[in-house]
This record gives structure tokens, C-alpha cells and sequence, in this order.
């Protein structure tokens, strides 16, 4: 069984922490890389700069996929991969702090599988990002490889 | 100058031209009449005068004839009166004599004989007519009384004799004289006959010279009114009406001629004469044919009619003279005057040149008028002009301002959302931290340190509320209005469903009048109606019978819509910080809340170009009522700033 790789795509690194902490505590001992902007997070996944001999498998389980983020925004990003036929499929979740409509429908629109909002209150935003992370490496049935 | 009548002469034109030409027709009429008159008094006055004078010609006339005549019979009586003839002792040889002798010396005699007693010619001149007898004679018994003239006759048998006069038969007159013997008593008559062309001849002598009177001629009657003596082709013919006794003068329609004015000798050539004389009674008539008579009166006539029209004439001409004169300038100057038609200034320099009259006055006062209706007009029109800058300037700064007020609006609404979404970051960041802090270490601090700890944690959490507020209300008010139909009552019962399944455990009574309908944002008025109701559920929390109600309500004309509770209350005198953001009159221990609902009410309505008030007491429960526009406010952007 290939290893199931969460890439977080995520600016502040403060919610990365808090993020990273929240999926430990709740059991998830998956690899985690992290990307801290928009360009990284494409490079990351089509190997490029910086990223050509990374190890793991070619792509992430799951991409959890800020909006606001430096250089190319959230939902760029998930144009680019719904753009490429490699990333075509891939389960892309959107984790934002952002509660905008027009961002929610953006972000179906652009191909999101999901969209989650970062809640407020650290007790909610930890068993949020818990159950994200439980649903997406464990629950949900990736595609079957090739 | 245009040879079309003036206005001030043209009747079609001008009221005062119509008033000239009736004054000018009366004094033409008036010359007629005048004329008319004159003359008729001139021609009676010359009737009169010619009359007269034509009657003393009559009269003249009458007794050069009738004396002529008379002396004749003179002479026939003086003869008639010779002792040899009067002694009746007379042979005829002798008297035969005698009366050749008198026919010598009186050639105008043609003719003299003696008739007897009982009317035979005993003896004549020259034998003539001896023998015939005169008792047929119309004279004969006038003759034998007294001496008597008869009427003239033609010379009958005598015309051999005498020879024709002018191709005619030659006329007599008789002359007849009693023959008395001594003792009185009648014998015979001495006849004499006398010429007629005598007398014609001494008629014609006598006749006036024409140059007097021209025209004029004379006609002798004789007693039955015959013309005997006159003009050729008068004679025989008797007068056209017979004439009364005055002696004229009198006007007389003359067949076959023109006509005459007439004068005339009385009845008898002499008066008195006549009768006792036995006279030839000749009437003398002088006529003068009126055409000449009344020449004079004709003239005159003539000359003021003359006078008339050419008076009028020349009033005419001499109006449209002096209204041209007067109506040229003035009409030269209204054209001048009317050049500002054209935004000309009027110039009325070249069309009065050196003129001082009244036409210069109006002149002047037009020059005045108009250069003060200019400048006045200037002014206003300079006035205008600064006012549209004005107007213009003002449009455009209102907009201007209007643009920067909405651009700020907006980058407030940016602004406030911006910050509200990044302070959550950190936010997250603290709580979470300290959450960690807690969980990993708590263990290893002690309860002061914890107790730190969870009101750090307590404060993100009221401080992430009030950003979550700070995001409802300005998400509250941004993007433009949709406006449509609302049914307020089915907003009000689905936030109180909502507010019912939050707190199952709440009795509140709730009544709702149906059918309350507006105009505006459904999105926003259910906030609206949420918050509105929200605050009427919490703040009846303590109240052991809650009631809340929805309805409407017209004050003065205007709808409102009235959300009231039995609830808490709050105190009139802070109701001024009501609609202000985080502003609460309520200590959080009662009843929590972050001061951000009524705010965003406000807001909203507001936005509708709507009001809200609130009417409350502590401990009376508290009302909203709001007003909802037909047409509100279309704008797509919020004017108001922040409360």
C-alpha cells in the first residue's frame, strides 16, 4: 500500500502548528508536507523547483488548500491542477478562514471536493481540521493507482 | 416714399386715417352744400335783381309802344275832331284830302277811312275799301263810343297795296275814333289802320342792347295773350302759361327752348290807361333764358365746388404730406428700434439726423430703454451664467464627494471586513496556543497560571464573537439591493421557528399579524426581522408570561412595522447609544450579547431609506417600530458611514 501524503498548503505558520498539532492529537500519523504559498504548493506537486527528487509518492492523498496565500492564490492553484491532467482527480480541500460566498462558489466552481471553514474557536477548529484529516487519509476511498 | 398710401392716410390701416377721411368727406359734402346754397340764394337774388330790371325794360317797352300808339290815336282823333269833319258837313272829296294828307304826313298810317253811322266806309284813302262795311269788326262798338285800338290782323284786301313785309302778309292795327257832331252826337268813326312793321320797327329800335343782358328778348301780347310782337318764330304763338298779374319775375319752362326767366309789364301797357283810353292793351314780356340769367350764380357755384374739392385736394395732400412727414421718422425709428430683434443695438443716429422734436424723444427714450433693458438683461444673464457655474460646481463637487464618500464607504466596509478576517488568524492563533499551552503543559502550572490561562482564552473567545458581529454587519451592508416584494410576516415567523428550535425549552407567546408586506432586500430584511425578534426573545428570557408581537401600524400617514415585548426594557435616557455598534445597555451577566444587532438593523433600514425607533421603559418591555419606503433608496452602495 503506497503511503497516503497530506500536502497542507497554508501561509500562516501559526495555523500550520495549530493545524499540524490538531491532526497529530487526533491520531493521524501520516506524512504531512507543508507548502507556504501558491507556486510552492505547484511546484511541490508537478516536481518542479526545489521539489524534483522529493520522496513519497508522486501525489498527496489530499491537498488541504488555503485560500488567501502568497504569489498564487488558493483558488489559481486549483485551477492549475484541474487544468493538468495528472491532477485532474485529485481531492483538493479548501481550509480558509474566509466565509465569503463568492469564495465557497469559486471554489466548487473551480473543482474543490470540499470546502471547509476554519472556525474561530481553537476547540472547534482543532476537532475540524481532526476530522478532516481522519475522513480524507482514512475514511475516503482514494482512486484506485494509475 | 413709397407710393402706397401712409398708414396714418390709409383707412385699412390706421382708425385715425378713417376719422381724417370722414372729416374730409364732410367738408367736400359740406363745399357742395355750400355751393348748392350759395347758389340758390345768388340765383334768387339775381332773379330778383334781373327781374326787376328786366320788368322796368318790360314796362319801358310797354309805354314806348303803348305811347307810340297813342300818339297815333292822337293824331286820328286830332283829325277826327277837324271842324270838317265834325261838322258832318264834310264832301267826300274833301275828306278824301284830309285823309291823304295825315297818311303822307303819317306814313306808318297804311290806311285811313270814314265809316258811316251805321258802319260803311263812305270814304278811304286812295278809294280803298269804300263801300265795305266795319259793323262786323270786333272794335265796331267800342269805336263808336270812344277811341279805341283794336288788335292787330292781316291787311287782308289792303295787301295789294302795301306789298308784302319780309315775304308775308303785312299786319294792321286799327285805329278807330268816334266822329261827333256839334251837339255830340256820333256820325261816323274815322278808322285809320296803322302799319304793324311801324310798330315791329319801333319795337326793334327799342330793343336794349345785347351786351346788357344777353340773351334777354322781349315779347309784346296782345290782349288774348298772342306774341305779336318778338323774335322770328314767336310770333302767333301764344305764351307757354299764362301769367299772373305781379309782373314776375317767375321761371318758366319754354317748349321747345331753355329754360326762362321772365318779367312782364302789368295787365294794361299803362295802368289805368286802358280803361279809359280804350288802350291796345299790349303786354310786354322780357325773357332771359335761366342759363344766362343765372350765369353768375352758376359761376359761383362752379368756383366754390372748385374751391371745395380743390380745398379738399389739398387737405388731403397736405395730411399724407405731414403724416408721411410725421409717420416717416417714427416709422424709421421703430425699424431702428427694431434692429435688437436681430441683437442689434438700436441706432437711430443716421435715421434722425439733428432732430430735436418729440420723434427725438422717443428717440431718446428708446435709446434709454433698451440700453437699460440690456444692461439689466446682462446682469440677469451674467447672474444665470454664475449661477449654472455655481449649480455646475456644486454638481459637481456633490458628486465628487458623493464618489469619494462611497469610495470611502466602501474601503470602510474593506476595511472592516479585512481587519475582521485577518484579526481571526491570530485570534486562532492565541486561543489555540493557550489551548496547548493548557492541554501539553497543564500539568506542569499551577492553578494561577491556568486560571491565566482560561481568560486568555476567554477573551479570544468574546473577541472572536465581536469579530464574527463586526462581519454581519458589514457583510450586512455590502452589495447592492435586490429589491422585491417582502413578506415581512413570513420572516418574522421563520426567525422565531429558528429562535423556537434554538431554545426548545422557551413558552413564548408569539402574534403575528399576517400579510405585512414591503418593498425591499428579503436577504437583509431577514436580519432585520432575526435580530429584531432575536432581542425580543432574549430580553423576555425572565418574564414568567413572554409575549411578543409583530404588526403594523399607520402614524401620521406612514406605515410602520412594530416589533414589541413584555421583556426588559431599557431606560429612554440611553436610548441614543440603542443603534451604535458594540453599544449595550444591558450588563453581560443578564444578558449577553455583543451590541452589534441593532447597529446592523439600522444599517439595513437605512439602506432602505427607512427609520427605526424604539419606545421603552425598564421593566415595560421595549417596541421597534421601522419604516420600509415604497421606493426606497435605489443606491447600490451604502451613503452613511459607520455608526
Amino acid at each position: 500500500m503506497t503511503e497516503r501524503v497530506i500536502l497542507l498548503v497554508e501561509d500562516n505558520p501559526q495555523d500550520e502548528a495549530l493545524t499540524l498539532r490538531a491532526l497529530k492529537r487526533a491520531g493521524v500519523a501520516n506524512r504531512i508536507d507543508v507548502a507556504r504559498d501558491g507556486q510552492q504548493a505547484l511546484d511541490y506537486l508537478f516536481r518542479g523547483a526545489g521539489y524534483a527528487n522529493r520522496p513519497g509518492p508522486d501525489l498527496p492523498t489530499v491537498v488541504m488548500l488555503d485560500i488567501g496565500l502568497p504569489r498564487l492564490s488558493g483558488l489559481e492553484v486549483l485551477a492549475r491542477l484541474r487544468a493538468d491532467a495528472r491532477t485532474r482527480l485529485l481531492p483538493v480541500v479548501i481550509l480558509t478562514s474566509s466565509d465569503e460566498d463568492s469564495d465557497r462558489v469559486a471554489s466548487y466552481q473551480g473543482g474543490a471536493n470540499s470546502f471547509v471553514r476554519k472556525p474561530l474557536d481553537f476547540g472547534d477548529f482543532a476537532e475540524t481540521v481532526a476530522r478532516l484529516g481522519v475522513y480524507w487519509v482514512a475514511t475516503n476511498c482514494p482512486l484506485p493507482p494509475g | 416714399m413709397s407710393l402706397r398710401l401712409p398708414d396714418l392716410v390709409n383707412p385699412q390701416r390706421s382708425l385715425r386715417a378713417r376719422f381724417a377721411w370722414l372729416i374730409r368727406l364732410s367738408g367736400l359734402l359740406l363745399a357742395v352744400l355750400t355751393a348748392y346754397t350759395v347758389e340758390r340764394l345768388q340765383r334768387q337774388q339775381l332773379a330778383d335783381m334781373r327781374g326787376q330790371a328786366m320788368r322796368r325794360e318790360a314796362l319801358l317797352l310797354a309805354r314806348s309802344l303803348d305811347n307810340a300808339l297813342r300818339d297815333r290815336l292822337a293824331q286820328v282823333h286830332d283829325t277826327a275832331t277837324q271842324p270838317l269833319l265834325s261838322s258832318g258837313l264834310w264832301e267826300p272829296v274833301d275828306a278824301r284830302m284830309l285823309l291823304e294828307g295825315l297818311r303822307s304826313q303819317q306814313p306808318a298810317l297804311a290806311w285811313l277811312g270814314i265809316a258811316s253811322h251805321s258802319g260803311r266806309v263812305l270814304v278811304a284813302t286812295g278809294g280803298q275799301l269804300e263801300g265795305d262795311a266795319l259793323d262786323s269788326e270786333p272794335w265796331w262798338q267800342a269805336a263808336r263810343v270812344g277811341p279805341h285800338i283794336g288788335v292787330p290782323r292781316p291787311a287782308g284786301r289792303l295787301t295789294a297795296s302795301l306789298g308784302l313785309v319780309d315775304g308775308q302778309e303785312p299786319w294792321l292795327l286799327d285805329l278807330a275814333v268816334p266822329l261827333v257832331d256839334l251837339k255830340g252826337r256820333v256820325t261816323g268813326v274815322l278808322v285809320a289802320r296803322l302799319r304793324w312793321d311801324w310798330l315791329d320797327g319801333l319795337y326793334q329800335s327799342l330793343q336794349p342792347p345785347a351786351l346788357t343782358a344777353p340773351g334777354s328778348q322781349s315779347l309784346v301780347l296782345d290782349r288774348d295773350g298772342r306774341v305779336v310782337l318778338g323774335p322770328a318764330g314767336q310770333r302767333g304763338r301764344p305764351l307757354p302759361q299764362a301769367l299772373p298779374g305781379s309782373g314776375g319775375p317767375a321761371v318758366v319752362l319754354w317748349p321747345g327752348e331753355d329754360e326762362q326767366l321772365l318779367a312782364w309789364s302789368g295787365s294794361g301797357a299803362v295802368e289805368g290807361a286802358d280803361a279809359a283810353a280804350g288802350g291796345a292793351g299790349l303786354r310786354v314780356v322780357v325773357r332771359q333764358p335761366t342759363a344766362l340769367a343765372f350765369q353768375d350764380a352758376q359761376d359761383l357755384r362752379v368756383r366754390l365746388l372748385s374751391l371745395g374739392a380743390l380745398g379738399t385736394l389739398a387737405f388731403v395732400g397736405l395730411s399724407i404730406l405731414l403724416a408721411n412727414k410725421v409717420a416717416q421718422p417714427v416709422r424709421a425709428l421703430s425699424a431702428a428700434a427694431l434692429r435688437v430683434v436681430h441683437d442689434r443695438a438700436p441706432d437711430f443716429d443716421p435715421v434722425l439726423p439733428r432732430r430735436q422734436d418729440e420723434v427725438a424723444e422717443v428717440a431718446q427714450a428708446l435709446r434709454t430703454l433698451h440700453s437699460v433693458m440690456a444692461q439689466r438683461l446682462a446682469n440677469q444673464q451674467r447672474a444665470q451664467a454664475a449661477l449654472q457655474d455655481l449649480n455646475a460646481g456644486l454638481e459637481k463637487r456633490v458628486a465628487a464627494r458623493t464618489a469619494e464618500l462611497q469610495a470611502a464607504n466602501d474601503e470602510l466596509d474593506a476595511f472592516a471586513y479585512a481587519v475582521s478576517h485577518d484579526l481571526r488568524a491570530p485570534l486562532r492563533a492565541m486561543s489555540g496556543f493557550s489551548q496547548a499551552l493548557l492541554e501539553d503543559h497543564g500539568p506542569h502550572l499551577d492553578a494561577e497560571a491556568r486560571g491565566y490561562i482560561d481568560q486568555i482564552i476567554l477573551a479570544s473567545r468574546r473577541m472572536a464573537q465581536q469579530i464574527e458581529g463586526l462581519l454581519v454587519l458589514s457583510r450586512s451592508v455590502r452589495g447592492g439591493l435586490s429589491l422585491g416584494l417582502v413578506d415581512l410576516s413570513e420572516l418574522a415567523r421563520t426567525a422565531c421557528e429558528d429562535l423556537q428550535r434554538a431554545e426548545p425549552e422557551r413558552q413564548v407567546q408569539v402574534d403575528i399579524a399576517p400579510d405585512l408586506a414591503a418593498v425591499g432586500d428579503a436577504r437583509m430584511l431577514a436580519a432585520v426581522m432575526a435580530n429584531l425578534l432575536g432581542n425580543a426573545w432574549k430580553y423576555t428570557a425572565h418574564q414568567p408570561h413572554p409575549v411578543v408581537r409583530v404588526q403594523a401600524e399607520v402614524v401620521d400617514g406612514v406605515r410602520w412595522f412594530c416589533v414589541s415585548d413584555n421583556g426588559a426594557g431599557f431606560d429612554m435616557a440611553h436610548s441614543a447609544r440603542l443603534f451604535k455598534a458594540f453599544s449595550r445597555l444591558h450588563r453581560q451577566d443578564e444578558f449577553p450579547g455583543l451590541g452589534i444587532g441593532l447597529a446592523t438593523v439600522a444599517r439595513i433600514l437605512r439602506r432602505h431609506g427607512g427609520r427605526i425607533e424604539a419606545v421603552s421603559a425598564p421593566g415595560q418591555g421595549a417596541s421597534f417600530r421601522f419604516t420600509v419606503p415604497s421606493h426606497p433608496n435605489m443606491g447600490t452602495s451604502p451613503t452613511e458611514a459607520l455608526p
